[in-house]
């Protein structure tokens, strides 16, 4: 139980790095800077704390998932590049113990970042908006640590994987594009062939929208809704279940996500485990 | 009691077999010098040991433990110092043995582990400035966290100035003392002669000798050679010469004569036979063989005597 010495020290090096302060004051940034900008375009006084929450949450939908990949695809293979892996399983560390801790360590590479980003941007929505809801704030907090741990998951699934450093950028790369931004062409593909038409937005097959949803960024927009109270989102039910012709079944309820989330947690890690366990390092 | 056993421990790797049947033994207390050129299998042997590659074929056991399925408690009692490892560069020397304090679940304290390497000025600096000796010094202050009962040293003289060696044997010395045992790879018959109670020397994958160094030195009869400076070289002397019992070959580049001679033959039929042939003997070098003769001879399978005469006077 080693793991705990191995997010550490993880997390000291790739605290020294400047990766971190740009993150850091990324966040800040973003979460101070873009949450004012309802604010800015209020004519009519302080807008609703609500509005600043909402214009929040594409820009960390879009951010972090990129942060987390780039803080996670290097933490073991460039450990393997450098050599250093022959102290880290010299010391009497597992394999699990390395994976289990690097997880720790990127995870909190991510968090602490988003913690202060969060804390500063706090300050500036209790300021500048009216009536601030601690309970949505920190329900958005808790998703965008959610979704740090899904992408520095999925990275360190890889990096475990591959035994260099530009495989495991390029195994990266190809499955944020394919299970993330180009996902919806799938369905959409599928459909398509069955159909030979064009989906709508509702009145959809489930299969369809279970598909849409199996992406990671799908499945975590879905468990947002259970993390955080959106204005709007009542109005215009923009979850699988508004969407799907006739009955909803019960994986695209929004607590389902949370399945699909915690597959893309372990299924990759368990994939980089394996592999990890029975590589040879010479 | 043997600290390190191997039974017929095989690597291959495709088709090359880069360890090919060893069988080790290493006893309590004792310093095992594991020599071998580059590419004979010590690192792939190393590897093995510690668990970073499996091996696939016979076992191996460490501290009575199996090398394959304990080898994290083989490696919570033993300080290794890897071979081409890195350094995290942005970490000082002394988180790096804080680190490996910490994993041993040990209380050393990292300062005086990094003075007693030589590195008592750089505890805080971050490693990436490190110079090669330095990280070899921080890599064995990381080893020896936790006083292990066993040290494996992988290559720990590379990168090290001889004075920097003498410090490196001076420490393994007192390891030793201290009750541990100590089994380091060399490609350097000369940095494992002068500590080593053992030696084993590896070729291609396989253990070829293995001895104390007296034990090698006197099992291993080596030709003698003889340089003997000559004013002319006449047609029959080298013939002649040849027709001696004692001597293996006798070759000339036209101002010295250089002799083979069987081990401890004596020398002045030799003087003789040339001074016969009416020629006037100049100065006059032996050589007898030397460890690093011994080493090449029985590392690459050809008589040293083969290689190009080198005379020491």
């Amino acid at each position: 139980m080693t793991w705990l010495h191995v997010a550490r020290k993880d997390f000291q090096d790739a605290g020294r790095s400047r990766l971190l302060w740009v993150l850091t004051g990324l966040l800040v940034l973003l979460i101070a800077g873009l949450s004012a900008i309802p604010y800015v375009l209020a004519s009519d006084g302080r807008p609703a704390f609500e509005n600043g929450l909402v214009f929040l949450y594409s820009p960390i939908g879009f951010l972090i998932p990129i942060v987390g990949l780039i803080v996670g695809y290097r933490a073991i293979v460039g450990e393997r590049e450098s050599g250093s892996i022959r102290f880290l399983l010299g010391l009497p560390n597992t394999r699990r113990d390395v994976l289990l801790g690097k997880l720790v360590g990127r995870t909190a590479v991510v968090a602490v970042p988003t913690v202060i980003g969060f804390a500063v941007g706090g300050l500036v929505l209790a300021l500048l908006y009216e009536g601030f809801a601690f309970g949505a704030y920190l329900g958005l907090f808790a998703f965008t640590v959610v979704m740090g741990l899904v992408y520095v998951a999925i990275a360190l699934g890889v990096s475990a994987s591959v035994d260099s450093r530009a495989k495991a950028l390029a195994v990266v790369a190809t499955l944020y594009v394919v299970v993330d931004i180009a996902w919806s062409f799938v369905p959409m593909s599928i459909y398509w062939a069955l159909e030979r038409s064009f989906p709508g937005f509702e009145n959809l097959p489930a299969w369809y929208l279970f598909l849409e949803r199996l992406s990671p960024g799908q499945a975590l927009s879905a468990i947002s809704l259970t993390l955080v109270d959106f204005v709007g989102a009542e109005d215009i039910d923009v979850t699988a279940a508004g969407r799907v012709a006739g009955e909803v079944p019960f994986y695209l309820e929004n607590w389902f996500a949370w399945v699909i989330v915690l597959a893309w947690i372990f299924v990759p890690l368990g994939i980089g485990y394996l592999r990890f366990r029975d590589a040879t390092l010479n | 009691m043997s600290i390190i056993q191997t039974r017929n421990l095989r690597r291959r790797f495709g088709d090359v077999a880069a360890v090919d049947g060893l069988d080790l033994e290493v006893q309590r207390g004792e310093i095992y010098g594991f020599l071998g050129p580059n590419g004979a299998g010590k690192s792939t042997t190393i590897n093995m040991l510690l668990g970073f590659v499996p091996p696939t074929g016979g076992s191996g056991t460490i501290l009575d433990a199996d090398i394959e399925t304990q080898s994290l408690q083989i490696r919570q009692r033993t300080g290794v110092l890897p071979e081409d490892f890195g350094v995290y560069d942005r970490l000082t020397a002394r988180k790096h043995v804080e680190f490996a304090v910490d994993t041993k679940n040990a209380a050393d304290d990292p300062a005086q582990l990094l003075e007693r390497v030589g590195l008592g000025d750089a505890i805080d600096r971050k490693s990436g400035g490190f110079s090669t000796g330095m990280t070899q010094r921080l890599a064995l202050a990381m080893a020896l966290a936790g006083e292990p009962e066993l040290l494996i040293l992988d290559e720990p003289s590379s990168g090290l100035d001889p004075n920097g060696a003498r410090e490196m044997r001076q420490i393994v010395t007192e390891e030793v003392d201290r009750g541990a045992t100590v089994f380091f790879s060399s490609h350097s018959m000369e940095q494992v002669e002068a500590i080593c109670d053992r030696v084993g020397i590896m070729r291609e994958g396989r253990l070829v000798a293995e001895d104390t160094i007296d034990g090698l030195k006197s099992g291993f009869s080596s030709p003698s050679k003889l340089r003997v400076g000559v004013d002319s070289v006449p047609d029959a002397v080298l013939q002649r010469l040849r027709g001696l019992e004692s001597v293996i070959d006798a070759r000339t580049d036209s101002r010295f004569i250089y002799i083979e001679l069987e081990e401890e033959a004596p020398k002045a039929p030799v003087f003789s036979t040339i001074e016969d042939q009416g020629v006037t003997i100049g100065e006059i070098g032996t050589k007898t063989a030397s460890l690093e003769d011994l080493f090449a001879s029985i590392t690459t399978g050809e008589r040293s005597a083969e290689n190009p005469v080198e005379v020491r006077q």
